[in-house]
Formats: structure tokens, sequence, C-alpha cells
């Protein structure tokens, strides 16, 4: 094939002032584009925080808010936020300690699919289980209760979710699996010679497990309880639900109703409390960063040890036991209550002359509730994809460039980490009304899709971050090479490889958008609400079996994804991800050195 | 003339000058290897020639195109410098077939999908790959990932092609039998290469020229064979196989033709040897005598210069390692009892010249196959 010969053509360089115009346009877009998403959601809340009247209307500036601020309820409500994710996280730890151990670290049967089990509540949208817990164990009419007094001729009802117990309950069941994904890795992973050292020096299995296996696992268990723990202070529904209507409130539900259940709506207050949980979560990301060394989560990197395994003998069925009972009392028990009350007539009353499919026909005719399932999915299909692609640049710039401005978009990104949905809430209802230019979002649905693309970038920008990391640079320097523009080797090179993380990712961020209530309630405007917005408005107006209609469609919607999502992260373990290309000696087959684009964790709230 | 053109070339990594200055140029159709050792910036340059990295300073030229002038500002992409290059990983995307590999560089520049598959076609036919087409990339031996690299470096035909150590991930049996295929491919399409490397043999076996890489810096460019029998300096010797660098004064000088002659004097030896042109008396050089060409014999008839310039050394044949096709032998000679240290000289001997260890042993060697560089 002679026709392969060296081109004679002769050309004049065309130099890269173009290129570089170019790319300094496009790096100038993005910096400008994460302002707009979380600075200045941010520096509106100072601003707002001042204002004595609500966002868009005339209003002078004063120290109000702040000085509203300091009153002995308040004081209150700051102790129960602490003090209920406190709780709440310490007994989600233990539990998810046991569980973890179970899964990684013994001979139960059907691990695995233990395992799956035990994580799916994390998937459900909080505010489903809240309202499936609300009937289940109500004082007045809950199952739980019938039960108890049915069976034992008391009068008094067994359990009241409607107390301090029952909001840390609810928190319980998504710190635990959410707790249990982020240690089980470490306990799998961790090299056995280590705890059969600890042995043969003549310590007891249990001496062991306390002494060297603990011990190992403490810079991970530290980690997961800080972050479960500041993920508790900014959670909403649980506090909402089970709190509010007895006068248990944490610092998010107090925003709420500060703006939803007054009188006159007190945005300053409101406000000025925003900022408040801003300083108490910056506090505490400090402190989390010098404990774990300027980094926000302590991660095992897997050696690939098969981890010793504890013979339990004919214990192991009551481990087993143990985890289905977990995923009964999570999942089944919530779920089966939404199956029930969606086929009776009335709430609290089950008998057969009630059963009815009406709720069904009534949802199906309530244009509201179309309108809100077109809005979420709309939303969550495009602000997945929005947010993914943006995550995906920024990860890009901080990963694969050392572009000077580089630190700037990282704090930039990693923002929205620290802003719960409710103060982002607030700072986007401000920034909508404070809009220069013509264009006005507040009253439509981008209102909410501008939130929700700030809420989800900071997960978006860790799992791609940590997808490209694993990825050879010379897969991409040679596409360059080889002809291909940045943007074509991004796409068909970069995010190619990635695709099995950019799914998970996306996923993820679609199950963000789905559950999100804090922010959506602000800034949702009539002819634009959400799913969660819908299903909360029923619950208040006590339409039970409507509300368990709905919730049965987004758990129809969870379930589906996280079956896409599990078989992405399968393909995602098969796929040749490769820190180097091929560099091995000889002609056998390359070994499979293959690093998962694992997502990270820690995106949701839980 | 499309060529290659490295015009003082330099770069900086923080406070490390890992290419530092270097000039170059590849004629058409040529094929120059960088040889250096370990991170003397053998990568570097050829990262600066494909456009990944930016030049600190100089110039290069591909084709008559200036692709890089750090004064001028100018900086072609390199997507846009029409170069095939094979990374030393190989680079090959797991995530596609051997053809769409290899079809990549033809997409990008958007040819027709005929086009496309007729080009792969051709090229995979030259690789002999086309039976591998279909399958996946991360399913082949480190050899045939070789082929594919090679293959879709080539399929657009590039004015250039850059190979950083591409035999380096084979085993040995493998890197001898694809060093000469590359030089035939080479040859047979006439494409101007920059080739990277370590290994001299390779080198020697390759190469049109040579430039010896040392700390960022060019040493000697030359043609293969005077790289090896006239090294411009004693690191650029010592750089091939392991050659006896003996200390030693100028003492006289004799210009004949295109070389000059020059009486050596060692330590407790002296001879002639060949030096360049401007070398002159009272000098301070070491002479380069490779093991190979030395003879050994245990009488003094035999090893003689047969009347031509020369040196020869007395001394006692200490060690032997046999290497098969060969015998290596240490011969300690300069002990005259004149209160000098022992000098050592390796001898590379065929297999049938065997010598008992502990006799007294002559050591001969022609002017001509000797070298003197000036230290
Ligand atoms: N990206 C880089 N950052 C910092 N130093 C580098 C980088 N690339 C190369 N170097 C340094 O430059 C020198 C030359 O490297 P390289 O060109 O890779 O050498 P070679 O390919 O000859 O082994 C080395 O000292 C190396 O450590
Ligand atoms: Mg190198």
């Amino acid at each position: 094939m002679s026709s392969i010969t060296v081109g004679t053509r002769v050309e004049t360089a065309r130099g890269l002032a173009s290129g570089r115009l170019a790319r300094n346009v496009a790096l100038g877009a993005l910096v400008a584009l994460l302002l707009f998403l979380t600075a200045y959601p941010l520096a509106m809340l100072v601003y707002g925080s001042l204002h004595t009247t609500p966002p868009g209307e005339a209003g002078t500036f004063n120290l109000d808010g702040y000085r509203a601020m300091l009153t002995r309820t308040n004081a209150v409500v700051l102790l129960n936020t602490i003090g209920l994710s406190l709780v709440k996280t310490g007994l989600a730890m233990v539990l998810a300690l046991f569980l973890a151990w179970i899964v990684a670290r013994t001979d139960t049967p059907y691990r695995e699919t233990l395992e799956v089990l035990v994580t799916l509540p994390f998937y459900i949208p909080p505010i489903l289980t809240a309202m499936a817990w609300g009937m289940l164990a109500t004082p007045k009419g809950g199952v739980i209760n019938l039960a108890w007094t049915g069976l034992t001729g008391s009068r008094e009802p067994l359990v009241n979710i409607y107390s301090y117990g029952g909001v840390v309950w609810h928190m319980m069941q998504y710190s635990t699996p959410f707790l249990f994904l982020l240690m089980v890795g470490a306990f799998k992973s961790m090299d056995p010679a280590l705890e059969e050292s600890s042995r043969t020096s003549g310590a007891t299995a249990f001496t062991t497990f306390r002494r060297v296996t603990l011990g190992l696992m403490l810079p991970v268990t530290t980690s997961a309880f800080l972050l479960s723990f500041i993920r508790g202070v900014e959670s909403f529904e649980s506090a909402l639900i089970f709190g509010s209507p007895v006068g248990i409130e944490v610092i998010t539900t107090e925003i709420y109703h500060l703006i939803h259940h007054t009188n006159r709506p007190d945005y300053q207050q409101a406000t000025a409390l925003a900022l408040g949980i801003m300083v108490l979560m910056f506090l505490l990301v400090a402190w989390q960063w010098r404990l774990l060394g300027g980094r926000s989560f302590f991660t095992v990197t897997g050696k690939g040890y098969t981890p010793r395994v504890a013979r339990l003998g004919r214990w192991r069925w009551a481990t087993f036991a143990f985890c289905v009972l977990f995923f009964v009392v999570t999942v089944v028990l919530p779920v089966g209550q939404l199956i029930v009350s969606s086929f009776f007539k009335f709430f609290g009353f089950y008998r057969w002359s009630m059963v009815t499919t009406d709720h069904y026909f009534t949802v199906w005719n309530n244009r509201l509730v179309w309108r809100a399932l077109a809005n979420t999915l709309l939303l969550g299909v495009l602000g997945a994809t929005a947010t993914m692609m943006l995550g995906g640049l920024i990860a890009y710039v901080l990963v694969r460039t050392r572009f000077g401005i580089r630190r700037a978009l990282e704090v930039l990104a990693w923002l929205p980490w620290m802003m719960p949905g409710m103060v982002l809430g607030i700072g986007f209802l401000w920034a909508y009304a404070l809009m220069p230019g013509p264009v006005q979002l507040y009253g439509t649905l981008w209102a909410l899709g501008v939130a929700y693309v700030t809420l989800g970038t900071p997960l978006a920008v860790r799992t791609m971050a940590g997808a490209f990391a694993q990825l050879a640079h010379d897969l991409e320097e040679c596409s360059r090479v080889h002809g291909a523009p940045w943007w074509t080797t991004f796409r068909r090179i970069l995010l190619a490889l990635a695709w099995p993380a950019f799914a998970v990712g996306w996923i993820l961020i679609f199950f963000i958008i789905l559950r999100e209530l804090s922010a959506s309630i602000l800034l949702y405007s009539v002819g634009n609400e959400v799913l969660s917005v819908v299903i909360m408005r029923l619950w208040t107006e006590g339409k039970a079996g409507q509300v368990s209609v709905i919730a049965l469609v987004m758990l129809a919607l969870v379930f589906l994804f996280r079956f896409a999502e599990q078989r992405f992260t399968r393909r995602g373990t098969s796929s040749p991800f490769r820190r180097s290309s091929p560099a091995d000696a000889g002609s056998s087959l390359p070994p499979p050195r293959i690093a998962r684009a694992k997502p990270a964790l820690g995106g949701p709230e839980c | 003339m499309p060529g290659v053109t490295v015009d003082g070339v330099s770069k900086h990594f923080g406070a490390v000058r890992a290419v530092d200055r270097v000039s170059l140029d590849v004629a058409d159709g040529r094929l120059l290897t960088l040889l250096g050792p370990s991170g003397c910036g053998k990568t570097t340059t050829l990262r600066m020639i494909a456009g990944l990295e930016h030049n600190d300073a100089g110039r290069i030229v591909i084709a008559d195109r200036v692709v890089s002038d750090a004064a001028a500002g100018v900086f072609v992409a390199p997507e846009r410098r029409e170069i095939g290059m094979v990374f030393q990983s190989y680079a090959i995307w797991p995530h596609m077939t051997v053809f769409a590999n290899v079809a990549y560089p033809l997409e990008v520049r958007r040819l027709t999908r005929t086009a496309v598959i007729e080009r792969v076609g051709e090229v995979l036919r030259l690789m002999q790959m086309e039976h591998l087409a279909t399958r996946q990339a991360t399913m082949l031996s480190g050899g045939q990932q070789q082929r594919v690299a090679i293959a879709r470096a080539l399929v657009f035909q590039p004015r250039v092609l850059l190979m950083d150590e591409p035999l380096s991930n084979l085993d040995a049996q493998l890197r001898e039998q694809m060093r000469l295929e590359i030089r035939a491919l080479q040859q047979r399409l006439g494409i101007t290469t920059v080739y990277v490397t370590h290994d001299q043999e390779e080198a020697m076996v390759l190469s049109d020229e040579i430039a010896v890489m040392h700390e960022g810096r060019v040493l000697q460019r030359a043609d293969p064979q005077t790289v090896y029998a006239r090294p411009a300096s004693r690191t650029v010797a010592a750089f091939f196989g392991a050659p006896n660098l003996l200390a030693a004064k100028v003492r006289e000088v004799r210009r004949e033709g295109d070389g000059a002659l020059a009486r050596v004097d060692g330590e407790g030896w002296e001879g002639w040897g060949a030096a360049p042109d401007d070398v002159c008396e009272g000098d301070a050089v070491t002479v380069v005598v490779r093991p190979e060409i030395i003879r050994i014999a245990t009488d003094a008839a035999g090893a003689g210069n047969g009347g031509r310039p020369g040196i020869a050394w007395r001394g006692v044949a200490r060690q032997r390692i046999f290497r098969g096709a060969r015998n290596l032998y240490t011969v300690e000679t300069g002990a005259h009892g004149g209160g000098l240290a022992a000098l050592r000289v390796t001898v590379d001997a065929p297999p049938d010249q065997t010598v008992a260890l502990g006799s007294a042993v002559t050591l001969t060697v022609d002017a001509a196959q000797t070298w003197a560089v000036r230290d």
C-alpha cells in the first residue's frame, strides 16, 4: 500500500490565538454559570436577611431579621436540630455497623441479595415513607396501634409517630442504609492479615474485632458519622411531618413556617435563619475537614483482599433474619401501607365493604397530578442531563487541566454541598426577584430547574471527576494528535469511557430531583407544581388515599431507575476502565486491571 | 520539504529543565531516533513536536509549516498538526473495537463511510490485523495492540510519524521482530519518523540518524555507524554497550586524509589511535576501545598488528564470563610493578578463542578501530 505517503501540503501556520480565545471564553462562561448557580443565591441571602420586605417589594434595610432570631424558641429549635440529628446518627451508626458486618464479614446466606435489600430504603423519597409511617403509626387508626389494641385489648396506643421518637425513627430509615453504603466497602477491603496477626498474638475474636477491626474502621466511621450528622441537620421532611404538628421544630421547618404559615410571611427573619444554618453547616464542614485532613470523606481503596469471614453456625440464620427484618420494616411495611390505603375508602377503616378503586380514578382525573407528573419528569430528565453535562465539564477542568481558575471552580461547584435545599430555595427566591435584565425565571418551571441543577452539581462533579481521574492521559492525547478537536475528544473518548459513571450519576441526580421537597415548596408557582409538592398539599388536606396512589407512582419510578442504575453499575464493573493502557509485556491478554467508576456517595439527602 | 525541524527548543517543568535548547532536523522520509537514558527528555521533546506540551523557547516546523514558535506566540493545536503518533502505552481506546480505533482519525476528518472502510481495511491488511477488525480492543495481546496503534497512526497518511518507545512493553523476541518490521514499513512508506528509545541496539537497527540525548540536551547527532564508532564524547561512548574507556594523553598527532592519528600515552601503555581532526598535542583524552574489536592471544606472535599502527597491552586473564556466542574476559594490565594501579580491560572474544585464566596474554587493536575523544 504505497499510497500512504507524507503529504506535501504547505500551509501557513494559523496561530492558536483563536483557539486560546475560544478556550478562555468557554472557561469564562463556565465560571459565570457557576457564579450564577451558587455564589449569587448565597450572596442574595445576605441581601435578603437585611431587607425588610418580601422579595420583589420595595423596602429598607435593617438588622431586624437577626434581632428576631435571638429568641428562646429559636434556641430550642437549634437544640432540636442538633439533638435529633445526633441521636438518629448514633442509633443508625450502630445499626449500620452491625448490618455492614453481617453482609461483609460473616457467612450469612444470600449476602449479596441482602446487601441490595438493606440499601433499598436509601432510594425511596423520604416524603413517601413519611406519609406511610404517618398512616402506620398514628395513635388514632394507625395499623400498628389498631393491631396492638385489637390484640391486647389495651385502650392506649402502642406508638405515636408524632413525637421526638417518631422523627428520629423516620430519619434513621435513611441514615442507616446511607451509613451502610459508606462503610461496607471498608469492611470488605480490609487486609485479613491485620486481623489474623491479632489472633496469632493471642487476642480473642471479640478483642480482635474491638481493637483491630473497629480501630481500622475508625477513620471511615468517623467521617461517615460526620457526613450523616450534617445531612441530618439539613433534613426537612421528617421534622415537617412528624415534628411540626406537635410543636417539635427544627431550623428547616422553622424557616418554612416563617414563610408559609404566618399571617404575613416574614422573609427577613427566614432568610436570616437560613444564613444561620449556613454558618452552622460551615462550622460543621470546617470541623470535618480538620478532622479528615482536608478531605470530605475518607475512602478505602480495595486491594482485592478476600476478607476473613466469621463462621456463625446456626446463628447465621438469625443474622439473615435480622437483615430481612430491617428490609421489612423500612420497605415492605411502608409500601404495603401505601398499597392498602390506596384501596380503602377512608383511612383507618379497614373493612371489606370499604375497598374501592375510587382513589385511582380521582387521581387519574386530577389535572393537577398529571401536570405535576409531567413537570417532575421533564425537570428530572432535563435537570439530570444538564447537571451531569455541567458536572462533566467542571470535573474535566478540575482533574485534567492546570488552569489557574481551577480552584475557584472547585469551590464554587462545592458550595451547594453545604447548602440545604431550604436555604438554596430562599436564596433563589431573592435571586429571581432581583434578576438583572428582562429574563424572568420566577413563575416558570425553570425557577425549579435552576435550583435542581445547583443542588445536583456537587454530586455530578464528584462522580465525573472520579471517573476521569481513572482514565490515562494518553487516551485523550492520542485522540487530539490524531485529529480530533477538544470537544470531539471530550465526547468520544472521555465521556464515552466514563459513560457508566455518567449514567449512574444521572440516575442519582434524577432521584434527588424526584424527591426534592424543601426548595421546591418555596420555588414552585401555580401551574408549575411538582409531584412532591402536590403530595404534600394533598396530605395536609387529609387525602390519604390519593396521596398513596401518587406515592405508588413515584415508587414505581424509583424502582425502575434503581433497577437501571444497578444494570449500569454492573456494566460499569465489567467495562474497561484502566488507569493506563495495556502496558503488559508479552502476548498474554492484559489482566483485568479494572477500576470502577464508582459514583460518590452522599449526594441524596438522608 | 515535508520534514521536521526543531530549532532551539526548551521545556521547563518548574525547576526541572527537561529539554534544553534542542535543535534537530529530520529530512523527508528519514527516521531519526532520540536515544538516551530514562529521564533525559526524549518523551518531552516528542510531545512538543506533537503539540502536547508547549515549548518555552524555540521553534518547531513540520512540513514547512511553523507549528510552534515560542517567541512569536504561534502554537498550532495537536489535532491540526497532521501527525501520527504511537504512544508508549499504545493508548488503545478500550471502549472501541479494533476497527473503530483505526477508523477514528478518519472519522474526525469527516471522510465518507466508504472511504473510511476502504482505508481502514488497507491499513489493517498492511499490519496483518484484518482478521481482528471486529475484536474489542481490550481483547488483544500486547503485540496486537501495538499493531493497532501503528495502524491508527498511519491510517490518515500523516506527514510525520512519532513513536515513543513503542517496543518497550513487548517481550524480547517480539521486540526484535517488530524492530525490523517497523523499519521495513517506514522505508516502504517513506514516512518521516521521529522515534524515541532508550535501547541503543534498537536505535542502531532502526535509524537513519541518531540523536543521543543526555540531561535535556543533544550530545551528538549522526548516523548509527558514526555514533557507534566515532562518539562525540565520553558520555555518548559510554551509552553504547560497555566500552573500555581508557584515560590517556596525546603525545603526537599525525593528520592524514579525513582524520587524524594520535600517539596516546596511558597508564602503563601507549600506542596509536584514531582521533578527531582538532585534537592537539598535550590534550587529555579518553580512548574508546570496544571489547569486541580487541584481539586476545597467549603468545606475542599471534597478537601482532601486522605493522599497522595500533595499541597493545600485556596482562593476565583474570575472569571469564561465558555468554554463549561469546566469551567475555577481564584482563588485568599495566601492573608492571611501576607503582601503578592495575588497569582492567574487557575483551569480548569469539568462543573458539579460549584462554586459560591466570595466563599471560597480549591484547592488540588497530588504531582505526579505536577512538580518542577529548574529555
Ligand atoms: N509533566 C511533567 N511534570 C514535571 N516534570 C516532568 C513532566 N514530564 C517530564 N518531566 C521531567 O522531565 C524530565 C524528562 O522527562 P521525559 O521527557 O519523560 O524523559 P524520557 O522520556 O527521556 O524518559 C524528567 O526529569 C521528568 O521527571
Ligand atoms: Mg519517555
